[in-house]
């Protein structure tokens, strides 16, 4: 690039305006190529990365959901509402006929 | 071939214990597992009329078969066992009047099934088969659509045998011959085999047209789980399904699910609503992650 002069050179330092951005641009030249080659490229893998992985954890999250809804539910329902009738009914006893009745009656089933 | 002693020698078995049972029975401890989904509503009433004879009523309302089926069975009077009694026919017919029978009888050890089909006023096929359960061997001889006028049909011969208690071997040919098939006649051969332990059956079917593999285990007294694996040779597809069944004996509630290969999801809920009155229950949804679509059906079971 230094071989070739373009206009901005032929420009002596004091009368060069430039904007803001053209002298950060300038600022990040003094880094060398393969830094920003690499700064630049890991940037954009972790972008892709980030979003890869947050697509992913939506399409896991909604396989694993509807999934679950047509395969597990129904049972887990049944199976909680068992559960709690079974409880209901110790404690009745319990409290009809003693701790050792209920206890008696969990044994037995 | 002797019937073994016991309390009651009319109905013992002259089917001994040691015996296979019938290569079409191979893959079924593990595909009893799988559930069988269904689409839309459907009333189901079976009603006993005697000992002998039972009526079954279906009303399927859906998108893809709406109708109504009737279906009868007559149980004989020739008691083999304990829950088994022959000669055994059966019945399914829907309104149109395509209709399937069956007859199933057996004589000693011979077990002979016959089934028709009629559809559309034209029997669209006919199967007859005979079947000899020895000691540690089964020998079945099925023909199929023997069609002595056009010179067409198919035969099968299957052989299923106890090497040990727990090892089954068989194998299976399907010969088919007939005007249409290149070169007049063909012919699949297989071999299967079954291992059978406390906790776990595991069954495999190998032939030329692809593999079916089946393994069921029994985790607890109420939790069992069934892996199938079918791949077919030629058209090039392979699917592999893995399925459980959770009961709850005491409310009559059975769950069965499926997941396969091919990303979809199926479930079955069969819960009996009643203790006194035999009103089942029965919910099913089928989903599709690839397409997806999902179907769901609602059964009600009368009797």
């Amino acid at each position: 690039m230094s071989a070739i002069r373009d206009e901005f050179d032929a420009i002596p330092d004091n009368e060069l305006h430039e904007t803001l951005l053209e002298r950060i641009e300038g600022l990040g030249e003094m880094f060398p190529p393969t830094l920003t080659n690499g700064v630049s490229s890991t940037l954009s893998w972790s972008v892709w990365g980030v979003k890869g992985l947050f697509s992913l954890t939506k399409s896991t999250i909604w396989i694993v959901t509807t999934t679950s809804l047509i395969a597990f539910l129904p049972f887990i329902i049944e199976k909680e509402i068992s559960d709690l009738e079974k409880t209901q009914v110790a404690q009745q006893r319990q409290m009809l006929l003693g701790p050792s009745a209920a206890i008696q009656q969990a044994k037995s089933q | 071939m002797a019937a073994p002693p016991s309390a009651e020698p009319d109905f013992s078995s002259p089917i001994a214990q040691t015996n296979p049972g019938s290569y079409e029975e191979l893959h079924r401890k593990a595909r009893d597992v799988f559930p069988t989904c269904f689409e839309g509503a459907k009333l189901m009433v079976n009603k006993g009329l005697s000992p002998h004879f039972q009526v079954s009523h279906t009303l399927s309302l859906s998108s893809m078969n709406t109708g109504y089926r009737f279906g009868a069975t007559y149980v004989g009077n020739n008691q083999i066992g304990q829950s088994e009694a022959y000669p055994i026919l059966l019945g399914d017919t829907d309104i149109s009047g395509n209709t399937t029978a069956t007859i199933l009888h057996q004589v000693g050890i011979y077990r002979t099934k016959l089934q028709g089909q009629v559809q559309q006023g034209k029997l669209a096929g006919a199967q007859a088969t005979i079947e000899r359960k020895g000691r540690l061997t089964t020998l079945g001889l099925t023909l199929a659509n023997i069609d002595l006028v056009n010179e067409g049909g198919i035969l099968v011969g299957q052989l299923l045998r106890r090497l040990t208690p727990r090892l089954d071997v068989g194998s299976e040919i399907v010969y088919q011959y007939g005007k249409n098939i290149p070169g007049g006649q063909i012919s699949v051969l297989s071999y299967a085999a079954r291992y059978t332990a406390n906790h776990f059956t595991a069954a495999a079917t190998l032939g030329a047209s692809g593999a079916h593999l089946t393994y069921y285990h029994k985790q607890q007294e109420n939790l069992a789980f069934g892996v199938e694996f079918e791949c077919n040779a030629n058209v090039g597809e392979a699917v592999t399904t893995i399925a459980y069944q959770a009961e709850l004996p005491e409310e009559g509630v059975t769950m069965r699910a499926s997941v396969d290969t091919n990303w979809s999801v199926g479930g079955v809920f069969e819960k009996r609503l009643s203790q006194q009155l035999p009103f089942t229950l029965a919910l099913s949804g089928t989903f599709n992650h690839v397409k997806a679509a999902g179907k769901f059906g609602i059964g009600l079971i009368i009797g």
